[in-house]
């Protein structure tokens, strides 16, 4: 049989996806090369956000540096906040009081569920399903309303101090969150409704954006993008910081690791929020919400790298300390830029379409990536 | 018990004295240090504890070795490279240096690796070992312009390629390297002189 030479010349194009792309949640550039619509390789551009946060935090004081961290994770400021202190509380050997413990797990669990709410609902939308967004936004602003309550702010909370709370939690607050966590579970239900076996969910996340165990650790991924992978390993359960310890949880893990288990495990790390902040409540203890700390912060000279499990991943704060009042090396292990990394080996031989799922499946904030 | 391992039970008292005598022991007999120490004597320079972490220094030369050390060998099994930063010290001889949080999913339990090199050497990229040291080399190498040997795309990540400098050096100042250009500008533009300039682009520099 005669062989059948193409006609056609083929060859590799590259497509610029971004900076200014809605799904990228920021301003994410990608150089993706293509070989009709498979992608070859894909080379990720960041650093439009970057603003010089590990220098600024060199330049200012223990305390003033604690409102920068905000702005990292916009998504999930509480969490930074809490990193951030207990680094210093670690630094400087203070014990924060079982009070100010409870409320800051309570705090902290509330972000959790506000920070996977906006994922689960611009994911969705990413990969065109409407009506989940609105319905994340409906829930996640009554978070935001809690930390209004609570703070004064909706996002860049600057909730906890170092060696405590700035405030006690205002009264009627306790019977509001329990509200909002009463009316959570069956919220929870609604989405799943929607999406656990619908149809276009499975196909665009099914078998999308796999990685093996081993890779992921090989390449650093932490938090529910490396529980999807099979890996059994929370900082909460395997380090655990601010008394998380004293409450029971189990954590989710997938097996397929692809997109859809990531999904499965971000609802059900949901519903473990839920069943934290109950206990919070049911054992909240009295007494004092400050421990005694000097007016001037002066850590003793040492350094120290204290992690806590933010709702992305590991989020890492490395102090280098000469003794004086500022910070002589001020680090940030963002969890979004070591996770960013793998999306090249994740896209690899994927269609067009799936950067957009991964992008979602990644749950990175680019405040963070770039800090 | 050698020389060496008196000075650093010395060191450790001294500098973490918050720290119970009990946990002081624990510290000292941590097994990673025993263990590298037995392999590679000559390349630790000095072990650290510090509120219950350890600090290792080790000599610039053997550093991928003892890596491939930390991630291969199944006593240690550090198969998690959680961060990699830079430190500056421009008043020492050897100013830069690099830090590695070595974290092992299996064992639960951490190690710092620290190692120092002047201005201009160059330290051998960990990527081999840990794909993840990747990006975390390029910012170091972005911000503090250290190089990393053997590297698979050695150029910066977060600031524009074009720029000059490594903005977390201790003698880059935090206004920028034009700092006179923004204080004129700035008393131009108090003073009400300020002149806006008009950029003119060039779309057809090629035709």
């Amino acid at each position: 049989m005669k062989k059948i030479e193409p006609l056609v010349d083929t060859q590799e194009m590259v497509i610029n996806m971004g900076p200014q792309h809605p799904s990228t949640h920021g301003v994410f550039r990608v150089i993706l090369y293509l070989d009709g619509e498979t992608i070859m390789d894909c080379k990720p551009v960041i650093g439009y956000l970057h603003r010089g946060v590990e220098k600024l935090g060199e330049n200012l004081t223990y305390p003033q540096v604690q409102p920068i961290t905000d702005r990292m994770d916009y998504l999930a400021s509480p969490a930074y906040n809490l990193g951030y202190v207990g680094a210093v509380e670690k630094l400087m050997g203070i014990e924060v009081p079982p009070r100010a413990e409870y409320i800051r797990v309570m705090i902290n669990e509330l972000t959790r569920i506000a920070s996977h709410l906006v994922w689960l609902g611009t994911h969705a939308l990413d990969v065109g399903a409407m009506t989940i967004f609105f319905y994340c936004w409906r829930e996640r602003e009554m978070v935001l309303d809690l930390f209004e309550r609570y703070c004064g702010a909706r996002l860049t909370t600057n909730t906890f101090r170092i060696g405590g709370l700035q405030q006690d939690i205002p009264e009627g607050f306790i019977e509001e969150v329990q509200d909002f966590i009463n009316l959570l579970p069956s919220r929870i239900k609604d989405y799943e409704t929607i999406l656990t076996s619908n149809r276009i969910w499975l196909n665009r996340l099914k078998n999308v954006g796999i990685i093996s165990a081993e890779e992921a650790i090989n390449l650093g991924l932490s938090g529910p993008n490396l529980r999807g992978s099979g890996v059994k390993w929370d900082l909460r359960k395997a380090e655990p910081y601010c008394g998380y310890e004293k409450f029971d949880f189990i954590i989710p893990t997938g097996e397929n690791c692809d997109s859809y288990d990531r999904y499965v495990i971000r609802l059900e790390e949901m519903r473990q929020s839920i069943r934290i902040i109950q206990q919070t409540i049911d054992g909240l203890p009295g007494g004092d919400i400050r421990a005694k700390i000097p007016k001037v912060l002066k850590p003793p000279v040492g350094e120290i790298y204290h992690r806590v499990e933010a709702p992305k991943g590991e989020l890492g704060f490395y102090i280098y300390s000469d003794g004086s009042t500022k910070p002589y090396r001020f680090r940030v292990r963002a969890p979004s830029f070591v996770n960013l990394q793998s999306f090249a080996t994740m896209i690899k031989g994927h269609l067009v379409a799936d950067v957009i799922a991964v992008i979602g499946t990644l749950d990175f904030v680019l405040g963070e990536v770039d800090r | 018990m050698t020389d060496e391992e008196k000075d650093s039970q010395d060191t450790s008292s001294s500098e973490s004295e918050k720290e119970t005598e009990k946990q002081e022991k624990q510290d000292v007999k941590d097994p990673a240090v025993e263990a590298i120490r037995e392999r590679f004597s000559d390349a630790i320079l000095d072990v650290t504890f510090f509120a219950g972490e350890v600090t290792v220094k080790i000599k610039k030369e053997s550093l991928l070795e003892i890596c491939r050390f930390c991630h291969d060998d199944p006593r240690l099994r550090f198969d998690y490279l959680a961060d990699l930063c830079g430190l500056d010290f421009p008043e020492q001889e050897e100013r830069f240096i690099v830090v590695y949080q070595l974290y092992s999913i299996e064992k639960n339990r951490r190690l710092r690796l620290k190692t120092s090199l002047r201005e201009g050497e160059a330290v051998d990229s960990v990527t081999p070992v840990w794909g993840t040291a990747d990006w975390h080399e390029r910012e170091t190498y972005d911000l503090f312009g250290i190089t990393f040997k053997n590297h698979p795309n050695m150029e910066r990540i977060l600031m524009p390629e074009d720029w000059e400098g490594h903005p977390l050096r201790k003698d880059y100042p935090l206004e920028g390297p034009n700092k006179e250009l923004l204080d004129d500008e700035l008393k131009q533009f108090q003073e009400g002189t300020l002149k806006q300039h008009y950029t003119e682009t060039a779309f057809h520099e090629e035709d």
